[in-house]
């Protein structure tokens, strides 16, 4: 009898280890109208076991539409589809993490039918530009809100009389352009090498015509007359780099785009040797570059700091960009017992939360850097994690936690793991002198450094909240953005930024989940026009000030509601 | 097309004399200079790139433009071999029927002056129609296949031009640059070849060709004119046909580990004849961490799975295994790797320790490669390391041939011996799993060299022909033959040549099919031989005069 419910408590609070559970994923594709695409390519991959998610498992829709992967691992997954059609699938913000799937789960996978841009180039006599690309580039969304890094886009080629037909566009504003970004096609050569981009109808970017495209609309006549401008080089060296002993399957490679949109201008692989690169066809204005070197042990990889350079009217010589390594940081996830359990029944293991590093921007900070500073992915069987390939900076780790139950009650780097819980102790966190908050501080890393030792404590116990804001009148009308703020009441938790949360919202409801219990005041505020979609500025409860003023709004506000442990508030109303 | 210019002879004797003079403190660059013309017309703004050939490490080609009146002009051209050709999308030229590169060989002598280059356009023709299925759906984003009709042109694909072999979200296609001839066009792939669908689709297409036919025999021919445009080449499928998936892993066949990053290699069995397709298709289908492959869109019939490690990862191969896809997907298919035998050794150039010289010893590639089998599944190669040494890994056992490949290093191979004692017939028989350390391959270095000229009198030689020149040693047994194509001019350089007699032919091949004149031609090219003494490091220089006029032989 004892031995029984000795087992009984630890099912409790230990997770099940993953090699127990498996199960399956099911899904469905279907296009925005709601009809199934069959015979697509689905696409499994998994954030276990490397720092970038790597396909695992292909399947193919059925004739309703329906996938399934079956006998999985109890991890952390991602889905992709592979676009077809004409039809295009959801695009995520560079710095917005994709949706974590977990075993159990039936997804559904929209893709909408995309539009349509198609006219012919011309040279200025009237000849058709025969072979050249054009390319779609997105600098609005379906809602007006601006698009700050302008790239990938998509590009297709005229034919013999200087036609082109690019599809599967989503729904946006466009500008179109000749030959943008012509030395992407690394090393193979195209006669329009060195030739300036033509933006539609005749223009330079400052002067192209914008174009809106809608849902399954072709935009055609969209005819462009090149200017036969020479573009200007850009050229240097990498350096740096440590020699691989192996074969070399990786070279280094430099990336130049547009400052401060971010759009593609170029990648070049470097010479082998000398590493030289070169970019032609260059417009005046303002550029970044910067280099990478992949490798195969991830922590070999190496990137450069960004280089800024001006191109005004004459080419650009001598750059150089030197590679350093890249830095890490690594520890363990740790799920404290705690007196809450939210569902004894639950099965969750750690492999199946993702952790997400963040990055700190500073206003100099290009916008087009930020996808190098994200890394996903989930840790081991024991918890175990090491987020590497972190370019230089300031990093807290974010977490996609399976189920509700669970909240973060801790991020620290030094000696001690998180204290166990005592009856009757506030979830404010108690920590010995000598740790550091990562969650308050960040990790501040320099290029190459290895920050160890890092513990991530989860408990079980966690409260959500759902619900919609409402005009402070009825009748009145809402910002077509607004940020809600869940800002910790308690005195003695102004600065645990774990418990501060912040969520977008255009059509009014907001959710938040995986939050300590406590109390909590409410705040939305609106979200300025000139803020980009497709980039998620820092959180303010990182800052000190901006924590000050959050919670003077939010206090003032007088809009409390506690959360007790376990609890699921679902039609909460907020008035603004 | 050879054209030939009284002025060029006349520059190419000039060169002769030239050689005899001291050399010049500055190395002469050369300058190469021409028109382009479409129908005799001339083409401005046209972008000519001259590619270096043969290099260790590729080179940037040069650019320049075309002028009003159609001239372009490089300067500061190196000694050298190199490809020229016009960048013109949608225009082709003659000489684009030479193994399907663009472009004309072009040998660049030490400060030579180069004129009067003709690049010769035509204007392509143009091939467009709608894929659909019986039930009149548009197929999209599926490629379209062209094949000729009645002769060898190999048409001139490159990444940049495959844009346009894919249907678009309409089901439409438009090839353009064509040239002239006959066509088949096709959707799906041959039942033929190996029936991998690349689109990895479940209902995967079979081969059929315009208008509606699967059997190429009922196939309708697509016959262009020089610049025309051919519409409605429409293409109708029929039932799709079924394909399947085929899993499984690759374990370590001693330690039952999983074996990472191999790729897996299939090659289909012909149903009638039971020959095996020398087509491979390995996409998408490298282990994972867990030593696991997935393999989509595979029609029914047999295969032999092999593996084949990525590079730096050749430790392992396997005895290949045959599968059979039937009406399912195979799943559990467990392949059990060996760690192959090894040979490892010295690359060794005797008489110099030139560093120069020696830092061309990672441009060799030395292979070994299974000698007896009907399928060559177990040839492994490796380069020469900077210091030297090379090892060669991952080798099945048994009978083994070594080659090395030397590329334009000016390396020739003397002999390859094991612990001193020279290696017969450079063949090895290699046990299981077995380390045969200690073998050199020797090779000497030389600058000798053959620059020559050949000149056809007589008559002419048909368009889209190009000529090599042959240089196989006296000594029976030596691997150490050398070839050269004839480039643009009728000039020729073979280098790197051991003194030693040879003998010297050529040979001809040619885009069209063969008739009894162009059978008459190539003999009477073909016929010709001579003999060649080659001295250490002398430069040797040739004419070469073929009578075409000459009655039989």
């Amino acid at each position: 009898m004892k031995t029984r419910i000795l087992i009984l408590l630890i099912a409790l609070f230990l997770p099940v280890s993953a090699q127990q559970q498996r199960g399956t994923i099911t899904g469905r594709v279907v296009t925005d109208e709601g009809t199934p695409l069959s015979g697509v390519t689905v696409m499994l991959a998994s954030y276990n076991g490397s720092a970038s998610p790597s396909t695992l498992k292909r399947a193919l829709t059925d004739q309703e539409g329906n996938f399934q992967f079956t006998n999985l691992a109890a991890h952390s997954y991602t889905i992709n589809v592979t676009e077809t059609l004409g039809y295009v699938a959801p695009s995520y913000p560079p710095n917005v993490p994709r949706p974590v799937y977990r075993i159990g789960e039936n997804v559904t996978l929209r893709l909408t039918r995309g539009g349509v841009i198609t006219g012919r180039v011309t040279y200025a006599n009237g000849d058709p530009m025969i072979g050249v690309y054009v390319s779609a580039i997105r600098i609005r969304d379906a809602n007006g809100a601006p698009i700050n890094i302008q790239s990938p886009f998509l590009a297709r080629m005229t034919d013999d009389r200087g036609v082109y037909r690019v599809y599967g566009v989503s729904a946006g504003t466009y500008v179109v352009a000749v030959n943008q970004g012509g030395a992407i096609f690394y090393g193979q050569q195209t006669p329009f090498d060195g030739d300036a981009p033509t933006y539609y109808p005749s223009a330079t970017r400052d002067t192209a015509v914008e174009i809106q495209v809608q849902t399954g609309i072709e935009s055609s006549g969209i005819d462009i007359r090149h200017r036969s401008e020479r573009g200007f080089a850009v050229s240097g060296k990498i350096t740096g780099g440590s020699e691989s002993t192996g074969p070399r399957s990786f070279a280094a490679s430099a990336i130049i785009r547009t400052f401060p949109t971010g759009l593609n201008a170029g990648i070049a692989i470097a010479e082998s040797g000398t590493g030289g690169f070169s970019f032609l066809g260059l417009p005046d204005g303002e550029y970044e570059l910067v280099a990478e070197m992949g490798s195969s042990d991830s922590d070999g990889n190496q990137l450069s700091e960004p280089r800024r350079v001006a191109v005004r009217g004459s080419d650009v010589t001598g750059i150089e960009l030197r590679l350093m390594p890249m830095a890490s940081i690594a520890g363990k996830v740790v799920l404290e017992p705690s007196p809450n359990v939210c569902d004894p029944k639950a099965k969750s293991s750690l492999e199946e939360l993702t952790l997400i590093s963040r990055r700190e921007e500073k206003p100099t900070d290009s916008p087009a850097l930020l996808q190098r500073y994200q890394v996903v992915l989930a840790p081991d069987d024991k918890g175990e994690f090491k987020l590497n390939r972190l370019a230089a900076g300031r990093y807290r780790i974010e977490t996609n936690l399976p189920g509700e139950n669970w909240f973060v009650k801790a991020i620290s780097s030094g000696a001690s793991a998180a204290s166990p819980a005592r009856a009757g102790t506030s979830t404010a966190a108690t920590k010995p002198a000598n740790t550091t908050d990562l969650a308050k501080l960040g990790a501040l890393l320099k290029s190459g450094e290895r920050l160890t030792g890092v513990t991530f404590t989860i408990a079980d116990g966690a409260a959500s909240l759902r619900g919609k804001i409402a005009p402070a009148k009825d009748g009145g009308k809402l910002p077509s953005r607004l940020r809600v703020f869940l800002v910790p009441a308690e005195a003695t938790a102004t600065d645990d930024v774990l418990r501060y949360g912040e969520a977008l919202t255009s059509d009014g409801s907001f959710v938040f989940t995986n939050f300590a219990p406590g109390k909590y005041w409410l705040l939305a505020k609106p979200v300025a026009d000139a803020e980009p979609t497709d980039r998620m500025p820092s959180p303010v409860a990182w800052d000190a000030a901006e924590r000050l003023k959050l919670r003077k709004a939010a206090e003032a506000a007088k809009t409390e509601i506690e959360l007790k442990p376990c609890q699921r508030v679902k039609d909460h109303v907020l008035r603004y | 097309m050879l054209k030939l210019f009284s002025t060029m002879f006349v520059l190419f004797l000039a060169l002769t004399t030239v050689a005899a003079q001291p050399p010049k403190q500055k190395e002469a660059t050369a300058t190469v200079s021409g028109t382009v013309t479409l129908n005799g017309s001339a083409v401005r703004n046209a972008v000519v790139s001259l590619q270096a050939q043969n290099q260790p490490v590729p080179q940037q080609p040069l650019r320049a433009k075309t002028d009003t009146d159609g001239r372009f002009h490089f300067a500061e051209v190196a000694a050298g071999q190199y490809m020229i050709s016009a960048l013109t999308p949608g225009f082709y030229s003659a000489s684009d029927f030479q193994y399907g590169f663009p472009g004309r060989t072009l040998n660049v002598g030490k400060g030579e002056t180069i004129e009067n280059i003709e690049l010769q356009l035509k204007r392509g023709a143009v091939i467009t129609g709608r894929v659909t299925d019986e039930n009149d759906e548009l197929i999209a984003e599926t490629q379209v296949q062209l094949q000729r009709v009645g002769d060898r042109v190999s048409l001139r694909q490159n990444m940049l031009s495959l844009d346009m072999y894919r249907t678009d979200d309409r089901g439409v296609y438009r090839i353009y640059g064509l040239p002239p001839g006959k066509y088949h066009v096709s959707v799906g792939s041959s039942a033929r070849d190996g029936l991998i669908s690349f689109q990895n689709v479940r209902a995967s297409i079979e081969q059929t060709f315009h208008p509606d036919a699967t059997d190429q025999a009922k196939a309708k021919v697509v016959e262009l004119e020089e610049g025309q445009i051919a519409t409605d080449v429409n293409i109708r499928i029929g039932k799709r046909k079924n394909s399947y998936e085929v899993s499984g892993r690759v374990l370590d066949g001693q330690t039952g580990q999983p074996v990472v990053g191999v790729n897996l290699e299939l090659r289909f069995i012909q149903p009638t004849t039971g020959r095996v397709s020398g087509w491979v298709v390995s996409s998408g289908s490298r282990t994972d961490a867990n030593g696991e492959f997935q393999l989509l869109g595979l029609h029914p019939g047999k295969y032999i799975m092999s593996i084949r490690a990525a590079a730096g990862k050749d430790e392992y191969f396997n005895d290949p295994i045959t599968i059979e896809v039937t009406d399912g997907d195979l799943a559990g298919i467990e392949i059990r790797a060996q760690r192959g035998a090894v040979i490892s050794g010295w690359a060794v150039i005797e008489g110099t320790t030139d560093p120069a010289i020696l830092a061309k010893r990672p441009q060799i590639n030395l292979n070994a490669a299974t000698e007896d089998s009907t399928f060559a599944f177990n040839q492994r190669s490796a380069r020469v390391r900077t210091d030297g040494s090379f090892q060669i890994g991952g080798l099945s056992a048994g009978k083994k041939r070594l080659i090395a490949y030397t590329g334009a290093t000016g390396f020739s191979l003397v002999r390859i011996e094991q612990n001193g004692a020279p290696i017969k017939d450079n063949q090895v028989e290699v046990r299981a799993g077995e380390e045969i350390k200690n073998v050199r391959f020797v090779f000497a270095h030389s600058t000798a060299a053959i620059r020559g000229r050949v000149e056809f009198v007589g008559g002419t030689l048909p368009e889209g022909i190009s000529i090599n020149v042959m240089i196989q040693p006296v000594e029976r047994g030596s691997t150490n033959g050398k070839t050269a194509q004839v480039d643009a001019r009728g000039l020729f350089v073979v280098a790197g040549l051991l003194p030693g007699e040879y003998t010297l032919r050529l040979s001809a091949s040619y885009p069209q099919l063969s008739t009894q004149e162009i059978s008459l031609l190539t003999r009477k090219i073909m016929n010709h031989t001579q003999r060649v003494s080659v001295a250490k490091d002398s430069q040797i220089q040739l004419t070469i005069t073929i009578d075409l006029s000459q009655e039989g032989r």
